[in-house]
């Protein structure tokens, strides 16, 4: 049972300093295991703070963050373990590729956490298995691979750690609408092979409504809604009203709503829209 | 109305391989159109050739009536068809907003009066008067690249051609650099190519183009390009939302037009329906 | 690391920001010229009086003065106390093997306000101009240079985009560290050449993107009609006007009348 837990955490840049920046504040919340979560929130809503709490690339100014009940920061000389339950996938991470190999850069990882090398062997293989990377790319220059490639190949990089938790900060960002579905799929096919936790900071609602089945939004630096998908695409209008988009159905039918037209507007994908649009048309809500 | 940019039969060729191949097109002075096609299509090459960043291998390419190969005309060519790029970071040379603005009159040779007053309707036209005297890296991303745009209006060009403006920005910054996109198209007549990945903003063209393999697959208005779904899947691309939408409602048996592919009109459609049922 | 802004650049709008930034360059020099030519108590002093109505006028907090001081404070104490001890002259008092002269004392007064005095002027010389300021200033001061065939224009734009480079590859540094840290590197531990080794996956990557942002800036550049620095005109073109031959006039009337307060028997 692998659950990552926030208690009353916040983060302040540059803290007792004149020009310090509370980023988040207050955060309580858990990420059960096997949950797919989606955050959103705008730009400077306090999302990226918040996930690199999650495996203590930053220490929380106030509160704290537990991985299975253990608080990471207790003991610093675990602390390196405990991180390591936590992947972190940062924007654009083919950035991070350095190695003369794919291979290589995949393996970077479990090398550091000490693995012998028949076990780095085997996670390489499984990690680029679940990104779909051919053999023949694992012996290339991560530099000769085209741009969805290398996304794909840093992507295993952090996946061959075996994280129990896998955080990813806008995995799709600047990719064609190809790349983007791989990615997505390669995701949403790890979360179902492997029951593990994934969490999915995104900007796109389409996305994760089709993808999570639970959202976080932020805003301003603490909680707004963390729910279901459902209970959360069900405040559509106070959503629209802070300036965050909603699912492109959601919006359509929010404006038939106010224009008249019966339908429901806790939905947010394209097949649950047409349904209760053809029903109010069909008038099968009388029958 | 004439021809602003037009490739005649244009091959461009890295070594053996042919990134694009046969290109014919024309655009229009006033013109908005799209570019779209999977990541390796050759769109990047594609407006890199319009104002002679690369000369084609065989073919010719032609900005308002001058040979892009001929390179006492290069100035001129970049001064007619300005460039923005996908990275806002990596566009800016200055590290006060006015002086980037200011960069191309700068380089043109201007008076410093005449600058002035390019950089202030520059910047005006994007909306960024507040953040005249800011440094770049302090600004978001959607600011940071409407200031690439604006020292591209400092040339006073007549068509900007956009490879990926809104890659990498958040959806408020998208919003808002189309906006400005839309706007000099509308109100000052500027000829937009623009070279993107999201079908949204391509749905706001009047034309779209579609590259596959270095070849011109597709080049039709949004209505058209977007109501052939399969065909879109298979080049690598989708349909916008409202279009995915509208044909789940097409096969449940209401009577909709394929073609739909802004939210608008969808719900206009849907209430005249529903007016004419009551 | 992300707010980082080079130099100290305090925004304002005084006489001194006002300035043509050669004449702010030039006058600081000629000041810390000045201060090397006095060799009286007085003359520091109403030197130090000079600089310390500068930074009246500009209005900068008494704080910040202190703030960029604080680093020489040991070197000022160190000379002070070499200059206290070792010059010989009239005694004032002595313990040990120890004794503490007129002239010592006198010496090290002269020594520490010679450097406040240096460090004061410099400081109020970046407080008030902006980095790219100065690198307009120096292009425009060796701007002879280039008859000789020194590039200077091409030297000041690099300048410039180093400036506006800066900030964004810290950024950059910071987001690979943090990747890197996600995938276990060990980047704060180890010994020397384990800690070096460490540094790869940073660097690397660091390097990677330093060159990819040159290239696509070069082509930015290109398409913005950059043809190297001839025949290039500036928005803000640096103009020397009334207020700069006023400030000028009055640093050189105060220099000379600290000068002739020199001749004082004091």
């Amino acid at each position: 049972m692998s659950t990552l837990r926030l208690e009353n955490a916040g983060f302040t840049y540059q803290k007792g300093m004149p020009d310090e920046k509370t980023a988040v504040s207050g955060v309580s919340l858990t990420f059960e295991e096997g949950d797919f979560v989606g955050i959103i929130g705008h730009t400077g809503s306090g999302k990226s703070t918040l996930i690199q709490m999650l495996n203590g690339l930053l220490r929380p100014t106030e509160g704290r963050v537990f991985i299975d009940g253990d608080d990471i920061w207790d003991d610093r000389s675990k602390l390196r373990e405990k991180r390591f339950k936590v992947g972190l996938v940062l924007q654009y991470p083919e950035y991070q590729l350095f190695e003369e190999t794919v291979r290589k850069d995949i393996a970077f990882g479990p090398k550091n956490l000490g693995l012998s090398e028949e076990e780095i062997d085997s996670r390489v293989r499984e990690a680029a298995g679940f990104l779909r990377i051919p053999d023949e790319l694992l012996e290339r220059s991560p530099f000769d691979l085209s741009g969805g490639e290398k996304r794909r190949a840093a992507i295993a990089g952090v996946l061959a750690m075996r994280p129990e938790v896998l955080v990813l900060d806008e995995p799709t960002a600047g990719l064609d609408p190809r790349g983007r579905r791989d990615i997505l799929d390669v995701i949403k096919n790890y979360h179902e092979t492997e029951k593990k936790t994934v969490i999915l900071v995104s900007h796109s609602m389409d996305d994760v409504a089709r993808y999570a089945n639970k959202v976080l939004v932020m805003n301003g630096g603490s909680v707004l809604y963390y729910d279901s998908v459902a209970e959360v695409f069900k405040h559509a209008l106070e959503l629209r009203e802070t300036g965050l988009n909603i699912p492109t159905v959601t919006g359509i039918l929010l404006t038939l709503r106010e224009r008249g037209l019966a339908v429901d507007t806790d939905i947010y994908t394209p097949d649950a829209a047409a349904q209760t649009i053809t029903e109010t048309f069909r008038g099968r809500r009388s029958e | 109305m004439n021809n602003l940019i037009r490739f005649d039969n244009v091959t461009f060729s890295y070594g053996s391989r042919n990134v694009l191949e046969n290109i014919d097109l024309e655009v229009r002075e006033g013109e908005f159109l799209a570019v779209l096609g999977y990541n390796g299509s050759g769109k990047s090459t594609l407006a890199k050739l319009i104002n002679g960043i690369l000369v084609p291998t065989s073919g010719k390419v032609y900005v308002d009536g001058m040979d892009t190969s001929d390179e006492n005309m290069l100035a001129e060519i970049r001064k007619t068809a300005g460039m923005v790029f996908q990275n806002p970071d990596n566009q800016i040379v200055a590290t006060i907003v006015e002086e980037d603005i200011a960069f191309a009159p700068e380089n043109l040779g201007l008076d410093p009066a005449e600058i002035r007053v390019r950089v202030d309707d520059a910047i005006k036209a994007v909306g960024l008067e507040k953040h005249i005297k800011d440094a770049p890296h302090k600004l978001s991303g959607g600011q940071k690249q409407r200031v690439a745009i604006a020292g591209v209006l400092a040339m006073q060009p007549r068509c900007i051609i956009l490879d990926e403006p809104t890659a990498m920005l958040d959806p408020k910054g998208r919003s808002l650099v189309m906006g400005v996109i839309e706007r000099l198209n509308r109100e000052k007549g500027i000829t937009i190519i623009l070279i993107t990945h999201f079908m949204e903003e391509a749905a706001l063209a009047d034309r779209i183009m579609i590259l596959s393999d270095g070849r011109v697959a597709v080049n039709d208005t949004p209505k058209k390009v977007f109501s052939d779904r399969d065909r879109m899947i298979s080049l690598g691309l989708e349909v916008p939302p409202v279009t995915e939408l509208t044909l789940n409602l097409i096969r449940n048996g209401l009577p909709l037009e394929k073609d739909t592919i802004h939210p608008e009109e969808l719900i206009d459609s849907l209430l005249k329906m529903k007016e004419e049922e009551a | 690391m992300r707010d980082i802004t080079l130099g100290q650049y305090i925004n304002g709008d005084s006489v001194i920001h006002r300035l043509d930034p050669r004449v702010r360059l030039i006058l600081t020099l000629a000041y810390i010229i000045v201060l090397f030519m006095f060799n009286t108590l007085l003359q520091m002093v109403l030197a130090l009086i000079f600089i310390l109505l500068a930074y009246a006028l500009v209005k900068i907090p008494a704080k910040m003065l202190l703030k960029s001081l604080k680093p020489i404070i040991p070197i000022i104490l160190f000379t002070s106390v070499l200059n206290m001890f070792f010059i010989k002259g009239d005694v004032i008092f002595s313990f040990w093997k120890i004794s503490v002269t007129k002239q010592g004392l006198y010496y090290a007064a002269m020594m520490s306000l010679r450097v406040i005095c240096l460090i004061a002027s410099s400081s109020l010389l970046t407080y008030t101009s902006t980095p790219i300021q100065l690198t307009s200033a120096l292009e425009s001061l060796f701007s002879p240079l280039s008859r000789i065939g020194l590039p200077v224009n091409d030297l000041a734009m690099m300048m410039t985009i180093a400036l506006r480079f800066i900030p964004t590859l810290l950024e950059e540094t910071d987001k690979i560290m943090a990747a890197q840290k996600s995938r276990g590197a060990n980047l704060d531990t180890g010994n020397f050449i384990q800690r070096a080794k460490a540094l790869t996956p940073i660097l690397i990557p660091l390097f990677v993107s330093a060159f990819r942002r040159a290239d696509e800036l070069a082509l930015a550049m290109e398409c913005r009609c950059y043809n190297g620095g001839e025949g290039r005109t500036r928005l803000n073109a640096l103009r020397i006007r009334g207020l700069d031959w006023i400030a000028a006039a009055v640093f050189t009337a105060c220099c000379v009348m600290v000068f002739l307060a020199g001749r004082l028997p004091l």
